[in-house]
């Protein structure tokens, strides 16, 4: 399946000259701004195989690397995703990175830097990683920094790029291409999704994604779709504050007369 | 309904709408009177009671709110393309009548180009058939309302196609609200040469989402009607308010000490814990009385660590117990699958008791803005009930507010061992600030809570300044007694830690908490403020 994607600036030359200089890559981007599509899209257009590891609060160095497991009266060992980027080449993608505990992001260090190796103790090895392999990580600098936050050493490793939200007129482009849907209703989930994020910080962590705005135009998209639908692909997955949600309520109007056009 | 919550809606609203927050207005009020339509003034949107009712039912989540994004995009377009308090003059209420119609009809094109989509908005609202329906020469304005809107003279009616060749004419000649005060005027005299009779005391413009325009005019009878309605709104709002219901109240006594007199007063201070019930065996504790070797040896007991097996997510094999349990599967015995092992430092019973300044000053807006410091101690709350959440620190959370030594109030609203829930967060964005400060009381009675559950306990601060009480006059006393307190817990093994809001009484907070325990918030940088607390809180348990 072809990856389709719309920059929003210059990362994909940026995301180039990093691959071309092996420079690992940080992206940082509020939640269902791209940044994963990105990444996928990057290694279509590159023509790499990629692994991509959602990390959680759980995820340890043996998750990356791999684990010596037990198979019958064996006990052989299996290479994490990381181990096999390194391996095979290609692109290793860690998302949300600053979720995974802090020895799994001292793994990194050597391979983020010119030495670009693994070392793997439990197997006494050191992989040297291949010119077309590609270290990206991301993370959301709003919510999860105030929580935590990288390590000076770790982020002074890489090129790092900024993702935001589209503007209005392109967030409408990705939203009807990705949907389906009209562009007049396309550009009224556009000027919601702005708009909610005015209301940001004030008891609404971030605005309503493109992610989001894409699923609530699905689910509209054959003019028959009621504001409740709108409700729960826009309002619900957000907040259960009472204020913010009556104040996001108050601008569903404007979605839903777009809906009927 | 509450008025915090409608001023929090409408800011939302308009920060939503794109609103510079310098002009947003800072009061809604509920009216039950003659006048059914919203009034913008100077001190904010006015709601009558309909509106108020229909924001209460948004609120709750039983109504659609059509009317209310109206009645705030109108109120946007006025504020952002009228000119106010423009002179009465010897214009008659129907040419004011006129006059503003038109002037609605201005503002709301114009606020199309801010907010997309509004204009078909406005039109839902503008149902023709209603029009006809009201009666009097309020039908003839009515009408004129839809033509102007719709751009074409829907009821084929000699006066609306004058009014929309004026309306058209006066906005292509440039003139603004000077232009359409001209063609009103004519249009009024021509109506009223018509005999049409006039009432303004019964006239309510429509639709209904739109404000009643006395914002326009300087007329200064009305505006004084406007502000003995707020303020007889007030007053009745709150002396209205429900008195909470009578709930279980458990009564502790603590010391305070008298820095002037080097005294430390006995069982001076009367304290009403709410909320959730202490752990059992809890009684009130005289502080310097506890076992601190006792507490040193435990606290060195609690850094011990040990290896724990388990089935995954390891980071080594233990051979032993991998060839223990091939040997069990030859042997087919049921085997041990745990065979990983990984040095665990033993589990700490540490823990943060998070205090919440529930005092009056806590409703202080920080400048240039809709938000409170009691927001931002509530913001606060959920930032660091997430990172305690995801690092397994036991927490709890209080507030307190006082009125005399005689009547501390603390609520207990979680306590170490009942989950974070959605009841409490909601219970906790509900909480409201009133009274004073005594904060030495409150400190004891954390400990008093702490000291039997934990090994470690932490107590965290939230607060916007210094202690004070209405009992007493000497600003110093409450805050060296709070000084003394700090003292006391942390030679029990308490530590106390402060996150100070606002710039104000900075050095104060110094003295009682100590300079590396107090971190200061700007109203801005909240997220700032508490990275650094986590970063601390981080530092003592490990």
């Amino acid at each position: 399946m072809t990856i389709s994607y719309h920059p929003l600036g210059d990362e994909e030359q940026v995301f180039r000259q990093a691959f071309n200089h092996h420079l690992p890559l940080l992206i940082k981007g509020p939640t269902g701004c791209g940044k994963t599509r990105f990444v996928e899209y990057m290694a279509q257009a590159l023509k790499l195989p990629m692994w991509t590891v959602a990390c959680n609060e759980d995820t340890s160095a043996s998750d990356l690397v791999g684990r010596y497991i037990l198979r019958g009266n064996e006990t052989p060992w299996i290479d994490g995703p990381l181990t096999q980027a390194v391996r095979q080449g290609g692109i290793c993608y860690l998302d949300e990175v600053i979720e995974a505990r802090q020895e799994a992001l001292v793994v990194l260090n050597a391979l983020a830097d010119h030495r670009r190796q693994l070392f793997i103790d439990k197997t006494n090895e050191v992989l040297h990683a291949p010119a077309h392999f590609m270290l990206v990580v991301s993370y959301n600098p709003g919510y999860q920094s105030v929580m935590r936050d990288l390590k000076e050493s770790i982020k002074q490793r890489f090129v790092a790029v900024r993702f935001n939200y589209p503007a209005i007129e392109l967030e409408q482009t990705i939203i009807a291409s990705e949907s389906g849907c009209s562009l007049a209703l396309a550009r009224a989930l556009a000027n919601f999704g702005a708009s909610s994020r005015k209301m940001a910080g004030s008891g609404l962590f971030e605005g309503v994604s493109t992610r989001m705005l894409i699923h609530a135009a699905k689910l509209m998209s054959q003019k028959t779709g009621q504001q409740h639908l709108l409700e729960a692909a826009l309002i619900d997955p957000v907040t259960d504050e009472p204020t913010i949600r009556a104040s996001l309520l108050a601008l569903l109007p404007l979605v839903m007369t777009a809906v009927h056009m | 309904m509450d008025t915090v919550i409608a001023d929090k809606w409408l800011e939302s609203v308009f920060r939503g709408l794109q609103l510079p927050a310098q002009s947003l207005p800072v009061v809604s009020v509920a009216r039950n009177q003659q006048q059914q339509r919203l009034a913008i003034t100077p001190f904010g949107l006015s709601l009558p009671h309909g509106l108020s009712q229909q924001l209460s039912g948004v609120l709750k989540g039983d109504y659609q709110p059509v009317d209310l994004l109206c009645m705030v995009a109108h109120a946007k377009a006025h504020l952002k393309h009228s000119a106010f308090f423009q002179p009465v003059g010897k214009f008659k209420h129907l040419s004011l009548a006129l006059i503003s119609l038109l002037e609605d009809e201005r503002v709301e094109r114009l606020i199309n180009d801010d907010i997309e989509g509004m204009d078909a908005v406005f039109t839902s609202r503008m149902d023709h058939e209603q029009a006809l329906s009201i009666g009097g020469v309020e039908t003839q304005l009515a009408k004129m309302s839809v033509c102007l809107n719709r751009r074409h003279n829907v009821y084929e009616d000699y006066w609306c196609g004058k009014a929309l060749d004026m309306y058209e004419q006066a906005l292509s000649s440039g003139g603004g609200f000077a232009a359409l005060r001209e063609a009103g005027s004519i249009l009024a005299n021509d109506l009223g040469q018509m005999r049409y009779r006039f009432d303004h005391t019964k006239y309510a413009v429509w639709p209904a989402y739109r404000d009643d325009n006395s914002i326009l005019w300087t007329d200064a009878a009305a505006e004084q009607q406007v502000q003995e309605i707020i303020a007889h709104s007030r007053n009745s709002s709150a002396q209205a308010q429900d008195l909470p219901p009578e709930e279980e109240k458990l009564i502790f006594y603590y010391d305070e000490w008298n820095a002037t007199t080097q005294n430390l007063n006995k069982a001076f201070v009367t304290v009403n814990h709410s909320g959730l019930l202490p752990a059992s065996g809890l009684e009130r504790v005289p502080v310097r009385d506890a076992h601190t070797a006792y507490l040193k040896t435990r606290r060195k007991r609690a850094m011990r660590g040990e290896f724990k097996l388990s089935v995954d997510s390891s980071e080594q094999l233990w051979l032993d117990k991998a060839i223990e349990r091939n040997i069990d599967l030859l042997c087919h015995i049921s085997p041990n699958e745990h065979i990983f092992q990984q040095w665990q430092t033993q589990q700490l019973s540490a823990g943060v008791m998070v205090l919440i300044d529930a005092s009056e000053s806590a409703n202080d807006r920080i400048a240039g803005s809709y938000t409170s410091i009691l927001d931002l101690e509530k913001k606060a709350i959920s930032y660091l009930a997430d990172f305690f959440q995801s690092s397994r620190i036991p927490f709890a959370v209080s507030s307190f507010h006082s009125n005399t030594k005689d009547d501390v109030s603390i609520t207990l609203h979680k306590d170490f061992v009942s989950p974070w829930s959605d009841t409490q967060r909601k219970a906790l964005q509900g909480l409201q600030a009133h009274c004073s400060t005594r904060l030495g009381a409150a400190l004891r009675h954390m400990h008093s809570l702490c000291a039997n559950r934990l090994q470690q306990p932490m107590v965290l601060v939230l607060t916007d300044g210094v202690p004070s009480d209405v009992d007493c006059p000497d600003e110093n006393y409450l805050w060296q007694d709070s000084q003394f307190a700090v003292a006391q817990l942390k030679e029990e093994g308490t530590s106390v830690m402060c996150l100070k809001i606002g710039a104000s009484q900075v050095k104060i907070c110094q003295q009682i908490f100590g300079v590396s325990q107090t971190v200061f918030c700007e109203a801005d940088k909240i997220e700032l403020a508490i990275r650094n607390v986590l970063k601390k809180i981080r530092k003592s348990i490990p």
